[in-house]
Order: C-alpha cells, then sequence, then structure tokens
C-alpha cells in the first residue's frame, strides 16, 4: 500500500474511469449493458449486479468537455427541436454517430427508467428503446401534487416492484437477490451519510471549499452510489473537507465576500467562465438543491421508495420552494443565482414562482440568467456577467445596511 | 340554408367565442361548468356531477400576466388558457378546473394555476405511465376517487355510482356518434371542409354532451343523404390540435381536406370506448390503459407511427400533417420517429408548429409548399 495519501478527487477520477471500463469489458463479453435514468432506484439494478450507464452523465461529460454541440446538431439534422433537452439531444446524437471523443460508452441492449425527474425522461427513453430497438422498462414514481406522498402512490410504487424485476430477469437474465437488495440498501445510505456530511461542509460557514467542487462528484452519487468504494470516496471527500473547515482553510481561490446559493442544473458548457466570473466577483458557491438531493438515506424499503418520489421537480411548488428556503437559511447565503435552464421544462414551470418565495420569505436578492445545461447557444457570457453584478451590488448594499 | 348549413354555422358560432359558448350552455342547462385543461380529463365524472365539463385549448390572446408564470418558451395553449384565467375570462364561468398530469408542462400549469387562480379551484390528476398493469390501474381509479371527492366538495351532494353509469354511457354514445360523424366527414369534404370538421369536433367541448350527440347524428344522418366526393389532397393529421382559423383557412385554399385525424383533440377524445367491466371508476381506468398512439402515452414501440403508415397505404389518406403547439416536447420527440417512418415509405409529410393565430404565416407557408408536394 501507498503510503502516500489518496486523494478525493484522484478517486473520484479512478471510479469514473472504471464505471466506463465495466461497461465496456461487459459488452465485449457479451453481457448485455443497460442505460438508465439517474433518479431511478438504483438499488433494485444493483441488487441484480446489473452493468448499466447512465446517459445523462453521459451527456453532462460531453457537455462540460464541449462536445455536446456536435452531438446537438446532429440531432437536430434528425428533426429533434432546438426546445427538447439538451442531455436528449446530445443522447439521441450520440446514439445517431455512434461515437464521440472524450468519453465513450456503449450502447444499450435495454433501457430503464423513471420519470421522478420529468416526463421528458419516459419520452427521451422511449426514442432510444425505438432507435436502438431494445426493450424499455418504466418504473413510475408519479408526481406529487399535494405536500406528503400520498398513500395511493406508496401502495403505487410497492405494487410495481414485482413487475420491475419480472421485467428485469427476462431481459437481461439475471436473477433477483433479496439478501444483496439489503446489503445494497445499507451501503446506498452509507453512501447518502457521508454526502450529507460532504455537504454540510460544503453548506458550512465559513466554507472549507469553492463550492463548484461539488459538481464533480455528482457524477459518482448518479452512477455508483450503491457501491462500497463510492461510500469511500464520498467518505474521503467529507473528511478532507473537515480537515479543511477545522484548520480554517479553504480551496476557494478569490476573496471570499458574498456566499451563494445556485438554483436549477449547472451550465455545463460554460461551467467555467461561470466559476470565474463568480470567483473574480467574490461570490463562492454554498449550496445548491441540485447537489443535495443526492443525500439520500433511508430505514426501510417504505421509506427509500418514499426518497426516490420527492426529489427535486417531483414535489409540488410549495415543498420545492420550502427546500430552496430551507437550504438558503442553513447556508446563510447572501443572494441566490438562478438558471433559468432552456432545457428544463420541469424546473423553469415554477422557477419565477421559486425566486419570489425566495426573496419574500429570507429578503435575499436574486438573479437570473439564460442558459442551458448542453446546448452552448443559449448563454450569453455578457448577460451573466451583468446579472452576477448586480447581484454583487445589492448583496453589498444588503451587507452595508446590516453593518449601519 | 340546409339543415347541414345550419348545424354547421351553430357549430362555427360555437367555437368563435367558446367561453360565452359554454357560459350560454350553462344558462340553457342550468348547470355549472368544469374546465378541462388539454387533453383526457376524466370528463365522465363532472357530468355525473351534473355539471358541464368545458375544454380549455388555449385562445388567440396576447399573453401578458402569465408572463409572471412561464417563460416564454412554455407550451402555448396552457400559457393563453392560464392568461385567459388571469385576465377574469373565467369568471362566473368555472367553479373549478381539471388539471390532467400527462406531461411536465402541465405539472407547472397546475401548480402554478394553484396560486396565480386560486378563486377557481385545480383539480390535479396524474395518470399512470404503466397504466397496462393492475398496479397502474389501481393507482389510476384512486386519482379518480380523489376527483371525484372534490368535485363531491364543489357541487355539494355526493356522486353515484348510477349517476357515474349514465354517464359514462353519455360519453360512449357520443364516442360512437363522433367516430361514425368522422368516417362520413371524410366521403363528403365538400362540405365538411378542414375548418368545419374542426369546429364539429370542438363543439364536443363546449355543449352538453347528451344533446350535442343528437345533433352530431343529425349531421352525419343528413351527411349519409348527399352525394360523395374524393378530395383532391387527402390529409390525415396527427399531434395535439390544429385549431387555428387562418391555418384552416389556408388547407382549405390550398384543396387540402381533412379524412383522417389522430389528434388529442379530436379523434384520440373519441376512439375509444370506456369498457363495460367493474365499478364506474375501474372501467374510466381501464379506458386510460386502453388509449393508443398519443405522444402522452407511454409506447416504447411507437405504434401511433405505424397507424399513421396505415391511414394512407389503406386509402384514406394521402399524406399526414403533424400539429404540434409550440414548445410541446411529447410531440416533439415523437416527430422525427414518425418522420422517418413515413419517409421509408414515401409519405408525404410536414409538422407545423402552432403558437396561435398571431403566429400562424410560418404554418401557411409550410402548407402551401405542402401542396407543391402533391402536383
Amino acid at each position: 500500500m501507498s503510503e502516500e495519501k489518496i486523494k478525493a478527487k484522484d478517486m473520484l477520477n479512478r471510479l469514473l474511469d472504471k464505471h466506463y471500463e465495466e461497461a465496456w469489458e461487459a459488452k465485449q463479453a457479451g453481457k448485455k449493458v443497460g442505460w438508465v435514468s439517474s433518479n431511478f432506484p438504483q438499488e433494485f439494478l444493483e441488487a441484480m449486479g446489473l452493468t448499466v450507464c447512465y446517459p445523462e452523465n453521459h451527456s453532462t461529460s460531453l457537455s462540460a468537455k464541449h462536445e455536446s454541440m456536435d452531438m446537438i446538431a446532429i440531432a437536430e439534422k434528425l428533426g429533434y427541436s432546438n426546445d427538447l433537452c439538451g442531455y436528449a439531444r446530445v443522447n439521441l446524437g450520440f446514439i445517431s454517430k455512434g461515437d464521440c471523443e472524450s468519453q465513450k460508452m456503449p450502447l444499450p441492449d435495454y433501457v430503464v427508467c423513471s420519470n421522478n425527474i420529468c416526463n421528458q425522461l419516459v419520452k427521451w427513453f422511449e426514442n432510444v428503446a425505438r432507435v436502438c430497438d431494445v426493450p424499455l422498462i418504466v418504473y413510475d414514481i408519479p408526481f406529487n401534487n399535494a405536500y406528503e406522498v400520498t398513500p395511493s402512490r406508496m401502495e403505487y410504487m410497492h405494487e410495481q416492484i414485482p413487475y420491475l424485476i419480472r421485467r428485469l430477469e427476462d431481459v437481461t437474465g439475471a436473477n433477483w437477490d433479496e439478501n444483496r437488495f439489503k446489503e445494497v440498501m445499507a451501503i446506498s445510505n452509507e453512501c447518502g451519510k457521508q454526502w450529507q456530511r460532504a455537504s454540510k461542509y460544503f453548506e458550512a460557514n465559513p466554507s472549507p471549499m469553492n463550492g463548484f467542487e461539488m459538481f464533480n462528484y455528482m457524477a459518482l452519487m448518479v452512477c455508483a452510489r450503491g457501491r462500497r468504494e463510492t461510500v469511500e470516496a464520498i467518505r474521503l471527500l467529507a473528511d478532507e473537507l473537515e480537515e479543511r473547515y477545522q484548520a480554517g482553510e479553504t480551496s476557494f481561490k478569490g476573496e471570499p465576500k458574498y456566499r451563494i446559493m445556485m438554483e436549477g442544473i449547472a451550465c455545463w458548457p460554460h461551467l467555467s467562465h461561470n466559476y470565474k466570473t463568480l470567483k473574480n466577483s467574490g461570490c463562492n458557491l454554498c449550496g445548491t438543491v441540485y447537489t443535495e438531493t443526492w443525500g439520500r438515506t433511508y430505514k426501510d424499503l417504505d421509506e427509500m421508495l418514499r426518497s426516490y418520489s420527492v426529489v427535486l421537480d417531483n414535489t409540488n411548488v410549495d415543498r420545492s420552494c420550502d427546500r430552496r428556503v430551507n437550504l438558503a437559511r442553513r447556508a446563510q447565503v447572501d443572494g441566490a443565482l438562478i438558471h433559468m435552464n432552456r432545457s428544463c421544462k420541469a424546473w423553469d414551470g415554477i422557477l419565477y414562482e421559486m425566486e419570489r418565495r425566495l426573496r419574500s420569505t429570507l429578503n435575499i436578492p436574486t438573479a437570473m440568467y439564460d442558459g442551458d445545461q448542453s446546448d452552448p447557444r443559449c448563454y450569453a457570457q455578457a448577460q451573466y456577467e451583468s446579472r452576477v453584478q448586480g447581484l454583487c451590488e445589492v448583496m453589498e448594499n444588503k451587507k452595508k445596511e446590516a453593518q449601519t | 340554408m340546409t339543415r347541414v348549413d345550419k348545424i354547421l354555422a351553430l357549430c362555427a358560432d360555437g367555437v368563435r367565442s367558446p367561453v360565452q359558448t359554454a357560459a350560454a350552455e350553462m344558462e340553457r342547462t342550468g348547470k355549472r361548468a368544469v374546465g378541462c385543461m388539454l387533453e383526457f380529463c376524466p370528463e365522465e365524472i363532472v357530468y355525473a356531477a351534473d355539471m358541464l365539463p368545458v375544454g380549455l385549448w388555449g385562445a388567440d390572446i396576447e399573453l401578458r400576466e402569465v408572463k409572471r408564470y412561464f417563460p416564454a418558451f412554455f407550451c402555448a395553449p396552457i400559457q393563453q388558457s392560464m392568461e385567459l384565467a388571469l385576465q377574469g375570462a373565467f369568471d362566473g364561468v368555472l367553479s373549478a378546473v381539471i388539471v390532467p398530469i400527462l406531461c411536465d408542462a402541465l405539472k407547472s400549469a397546475g401548480q402554478n394555476w394553484r396560486i396565480a387562480v386560486p378563486e377557481i379551484p385545480m383539480i390535479p390528476v396524474v395518470y399512470p405511465q404503466n397504466r397496462q398493469i393492475k398496479a397502474g390501474q389501481r393507482f389510476m381509479e384512486s386519482e379518480l376517487r380523489e376527483v371525484k371527492a372534490r368535485l363531491e366538495q364543489i357541487c355539494g351532494r355526493p356522486i353515484s355510482e348510477d349517476a357515474l353509469n349514465q354517464s359514462i354511457n353519455v360519453y360512449n354514445e357520443y364516442r360512437l356518434s363522433m367516430q361514425e360523424f368522422s368516417s362520413v366527414a371524410s366521403r363528403h369534404t365538400d362540405v365538411i371542409t378542414a375548418s368545419a370538421r374542426h369546429n364539429v369536433f370542438m363543439n364536443g367541448f363546449l355543449r352538453d354532451k347528451a344533446d350535442y350527440t343528437m345533433l352530431v347524428r343529425e349531421l352525419t344522418s343528413e351527411l349519409k343523404k348527399l352525394p360523395e366526393v374524393k378530395p383532391r389532397r387527402a390529409v390525415a393529421l396527427t399531434g395535439v390540435a390544429l385549431d387555428t382559423e387562418r391555418v384552416l383557412r389556408c388547407m382549405e385554399e390550398n384543396d387540402f381536406a381533412v379524412t383522417a385525424d389522430m389528434l388529442a383533440q379530436e379523434s384520440l377524445q373519441v376512439e375509444t370506448l370506456v369498457p363495460e367491466n367493474g365499478s364506474a371508476l375501474e372501467r374510466i381506468a381501464a379506458w386510460w390503459s386502453n388509449v393508443r398512439c398519443s405522444s402522452l402515452t407511454l409506447d416504447e414501440k411507437k405504434l401511433r407511427a405505424d397507424k399513421l403508415v396505415e391511414f394512407v397505404s389503406s386509402g384514406l389518406a394521402d399524406g399526414i400533417i403533424v400539429a404540434m403547439p409550440a414548445f410541446c416536447d411529447p410531440e416533439e420527440y415523437d416527430y422525427p420517429i414518425l418522420c422517418e417512418a413515413l419517409q421509408q415509405k414515401g409519405i408525404a409529410q410536414i409538422g407545423l408548429e402552432l403558437s396561435g393565430p398571431s403566429g400562424c404565416e410560418q404554418a401557411c407557408s409550410r402548407i402551401q409548399a405542402f401542396a407543391e408536394m402533391f402536383r
């Protein structure tokens, strides 16, 4: 064993590489490889030992590595509207091209999805199933109009499990293993706990980190949160943050003047510009519901299903607003920067109301900018800079007012 | 003026001002009205509560107030319907509105309505994706029970099983009458033009179903007496709705006749009958599991594409028009798949993105270009 202490970031990169390597190995060995939506209850798949990839992760990766536009152009040429989810367009373009430069991913032998993130996912995966001529399995997690998950929703999610398992067994040839399922639940829980630990330091004041770092680790939480090695990677992250916090250190490079929360999926094609603009303005990212959502813990199957039901965008507007307000309070933010993400209708449809509630409940300033999670054309650097500048001016004035 | 002309004139009047038509129908029948937003609301329960279900499909209206709730790139008919509500167009007309949660836009439509229009109670209904398994049907039934309970509060009395079954009968009769109308109308496209056809379907959302069924039957029977014609350019429509007067007129000017459709606003509403067995709510839940060929129902094989091909291969239509409201993602996902399937069979098609009468010039240009393809 090496004397040199491994860093969480290295472990993260190693595990992400391993994730894709395993998928390719399985493909080459003639095993079936599935594609899965990010907030699907992965516990079921991990318990059956299935090898799966996550197209949302893949599209994120291509978007951050400036490869999304090539794929989007292909998808739009096929007739997909520029109105549709950028991740979907990147993925459908990737399928058509069959290859990419930065992060190669095997094509699916089956696709599995849930609609707790959005209904577009079902349409997207329906198209993948048709284009790749593979089976589609949907685990339906219905939208919550009420604040709490109703008993009928819980029953429906429970009652679908035998159907889900039967279909997975039929399609993949793998067998259901109840004991392994319990084991995976325990591992996933531990992973959620470590993520919560890390998130506590992400939100801590003073902040021990440049908040953008949290985005990197999300990829692992999406694709491998039922694995022991992920628990270790996230534990390492939380330990590093704890250490820095105790020592009064931070990885934020600029002068931390303002603590902000970010609302919406990251604008991956322009993340570097986002980060630099904020850093140069003295804004550190100290909270986002986007990363918070992966801190999932539960005691039993009932709680596990409920946790998948109340993910972002599957809750009613009151619960969605409370989630933001609570985070803003916890993280003691001075303001909120809101991404009107052209891709995400499920999010955008209540974004104005969420902004109003944040302002009225907490009396903090907010600024909204236009962008997209994958489509680089939807973003203007000048608009972003001016919105951040405006936000900083109001945050500054509020600070002065508070001092007097 | 023949009886056919009179019925078609009545339908044209009804569509010209849908809210006024619904209000007049309320006065005529003495019933209260409940708005049913876009596709597939459980209207049978509203009707069983002795109230009038009124379809909300947007309108040609300048968007002002609604901009506080939705970004510009959001489903056009949802924005238009909510703008109408915010401007008070439904005051004194609607006692409630049902919002079917069938897509992401409808999720936030329901949530925003609850906040922005509190005086008109919003009743959501979430439709299961896995509607063909028992679990999905049971969930659908539980959602319908919720709708029933909310409507009982609003109308102030219980809705009996008998009333529900009677309402289902009325709706099934209406569906059968519209199926027959659609079939007969395709042979009389000189009289049942694209606009007239749309108007007949649309009035079904605005009038008492039992009375309107009689009127549709009368119209169909009168049509049967007329000589049949073969249109110069027969098209089948698919998508959500093709309800813009200017676009429909443009189709007529270019000799297009509608001989079949799979529009959510038209044939998809009437194509599937509520089945016989079980309690009334079980029957409505089973109906949902039988609905086919909609962009809003889970369809891993995209059978909708095959059905469109069948329209043409069976000689019912010569080409296909896909009508999508602006910013309608379920339709936008299906469109490339439909295009490919039609292209493989050499079938002419166009896609129209419709955002209401003010933005229909592009659609008209496409229709003119489409006409050239038929020469």
